[in-house]
């Protein structure tokens, strides 16, 4: 069904037909009447420029229901949940009053995505340019403290909200779960990368990449489990070159 | 691998992590500080080898570039000896020195012209030519110019160099400078050169009214939109505008009255707020931000939009106070260099945010390199 797809002609999160599903299940629990659920597409409505700020009838509207392959049911506020095309869908077609199914996914792995949606979501617009759509804005407003004449000043990466903080927490849950995380992705969407919808691409390789933000080789390796295939002289050469990179 | 079992209904897909595709995906997302590719290039050959692709690398300076500001590496410097990186990042960030060395003959007799997009355009004024070169993958071109005009009264021209937009792998040069035409007139030059078509324009000029010796500031130029500017300086103000599109030079007059006592090294133009050029002046510690306003009729005037008083922003101290130069502006991140006797500043703009780093050598001309560090080992 074309309607389930964006003007870029990228797939939503869940097939056409999970999409299609998912509004008639909502819309039925809604009791509202299937056919208007099957509504023509909506164009991106101007006003999703609002979605900009968290908007306060947003925020007082009760959390979206999913429920994982396993039956379990995991709430998403709506603020968090406009990090999700799908979901954003959903709520600007007033399909989302009801439980979402979310096949394939399993509750274990639902958890951990609405947790880092809750985290990051009041932070991300998925209207702005990508320059400013950037869960860690930088410059914060605030001045930074003076400094003595000598000490140089670290290069800050600024997290103005804590979120590198909370990242580092969150990622360090067993990483196989987060390997999951990627694979869900993989199998809603089979093998073909251009075909993931692009926030939800963005959004794993994101995750994935943040767990290995300031670690070392060998904590990468242990990580992902990649066996270390340098020879300890081939390892020792590259160290040495590139001394700077490696120390602490 | 046993985290394919929990999803039995699925037909079995290729672990993540074996997927060169999807991997390239996520080491395109490690943060664009210096350490993160080469740790990454460190874990195993096959991570190396996906790194040191130049498409990899491509890629990955291109979506950084949109997202994040580009980190400040480190400064140049350059003296009889040479010219010298000075690393400002903390480790593991902090590139060595020694990790961004020219070819010898280019470090002695080569001037520095400015910096951009990871760029450093030297002049190599024995062999009137003109190096780019790249510090993170060492690529240098050395171009001969043909326009003997452009190297002005002075012999060494102004010059600045840009990455093609679109295409990070491709650079313009761009080469300026004033020269007496007669009793009346100077006359501005420029020409420029694109990778792509490996050829120099024609000369482009235009004839200022001015009987007054003129030239252009050696400060760097400043890239906002489409144009470069430079400072013309002399016995009286304006700037040159180089319209990269159009490839047409203009000049915009700046009333004698309000800044009669700048010199090349306390003016610059920078960013307004709509987008188009603004100037920024530093006078007696105080900066002050001026933009480009069109009335109704459609004539342009300058306006002094906002005030900065430098030292106590900076909280400068008697030595620092006695001497404040501008030495570039950081066009993405919105931000003007400063240097002092005894110490540099970067101080975004907008936020009035600003870093402080120690003048390695106490009389040398710093120039700001900022560059996304993409490269493995």
């Amino acid at each position: 069904m074309d309607s389930t797809a964006d003007p870029k002609g990228k797939r939503p999160l869940y097939q056409e037909d999970g999409l299609a599903y998912a509004r008639a299940a909502a819309a039925a629990a809604s009791a509202t009447a299937a056919d208007e659920a099957e509504a023509k597409p909506k164009p991106k409505p101007s006003s999703s420029s609002e979605e900009a700020k968290p908007e306060p009838e947003a925020e007082e509207m009760p959390p979206l229901v999913l429920v994982a392959e396993d039956g379990v049911e995991v709430r998403i506020s709506r603020p968090a949940a406009r990090m999700s095309h799908m979901l954003r869908l959903l709520m600007e077609d007033s399909c989302a009053d009801g439980p979402i199914p979310a096949p394939n996914v399993h509750s274990d792995i639902l958890d951990l995505v609405v947790q880092y949606c809750e985290k990051h979501g009041p932070y991300y617009d998925p209207e702005a340019s990508e320059r400013a759509r950037n869960p860690f804005p930088p410059f914060p407003v605030e001045l930074t403290p003076t400094v003595s004449s000598i000490k140089p000043v670290t290069y800050v990466d600024p997290d103005p909200h804590g979120l590198k903080d909370w990242d580092k927490d969150f990622i360090s849950l067993d990483n196989s779960t987060l390997f999951e995380v990627i694979l869900v992705k993989r199998i809603l969407n089979l093998l073909d990368l251009s075909s993931t919808p692009q926030d939800l691409l963005d959004l794993g390789t994101t995750m994935v990449a943040d767990m290995m933000r300031g670690k070392k080789p060998e904590e990468i390796r242990e990580i992902f489990e990649i066996e270390n295939d340098y020879t300890p002289e081939q390892e020792a050469e590259l160290r040495k070159e590139n001394a700077w990179a490696f120390e602490d | 691998m046993s985290i394919l079992c929990p999803f039995p209904t699925s037909p079995p897909a290729p672990p993540p992590m074996e997927d060169d595709d999807l991997l390239s995906e996520i080491l395109l997302r490690l943060p664009p500080q210096p350490s993160s590719l080469p740790r990454a290039s460190a874990a195993c050959k096959r991570w190396r080898r996906l790194v040191s692709d130049p498409a990899f690398t491509r890629r990955f300076r291109r979506h950084h570039h949109r997202r994040n500001p580009t980190p400040l590496l480190g400064f140049f410097s350059q003296d009889a000896a040479g010219i010298t990186f000075n690393p400002t990042m903390e480790p593991p960030d902090r590139v060595s020195p020694g990790r961004f060395t020219v070819l010898p003959e280019a470090r002695v007799l080569s001037k520095i012209l400015g910096c951009r997009h990871g760029l450093v355009l030297m002049f190599h004024q024995k062999l009137k030519r003109v190096l780019v070169w790249d510090p993170v993958t060492g690529d240098q071109r050395s171009l001969a110019v043909p326009h003997p005009l452009v190297f002005g009264t002075d012999k060494t021209p102004r010059g600045a160099v840009l990455r093609a937009a679109g295409d990070a792998h491709h650079f313009r040069v761009v080469l300026a400078s004033c020269d007496r035409h007669d009793r009346q007139y100077t006359r501005a030059f420029a020409c420029i050169y694109s990778s792509e078509t490996r050829v120099w324009s024609d000369l482009i000029s235009t004839l200022v009214p001015s009987e007054d010796y003129m030239t252009l500031s050696t400060m760097p130029a400043v890239l906002i939109g489409d144009s470069l500017y430079w400072i013309i300086t002399g016995n009286w103000r304006a700037v040159l505008k180089f319209d990269l599109n159009m490839l047409s030079l203009a000049v915009i007059h700046l009333p004698v009255d309000k800044f009669a006592c700048c010199k090349p090294w306390n003016i610059t133009v920078m960013r307004a707020e709509g987008g188009g050029p603004g100037l920024l002046f530093v006078l007696d510690l105080t900066a002050q931000l001026w933009n480009r306003n069109t009335d109704s009729d459609g004539v342009a005037s300058w306006v002094l939009t906002r005030t900065v008083e430098l030292d106590k922003l900076l909280s400068l101290n008697s030595e620092e106070r006695r001497f404040l130069m501008i030495i570039g502006f950081a066009e993405y991140n919105n931000a003007i260099f400063l240097q002092t006797d005894v110490s540099l500043f970067m101080v975004q703009l907008e936020s009035l945010q600003f870093k402080k780093f120690p003048v390695p050598i106490i009389g040398r001309c710093y120039h700001p390199f900022e560059s996304i560090y993409a490269a493995g080992i």
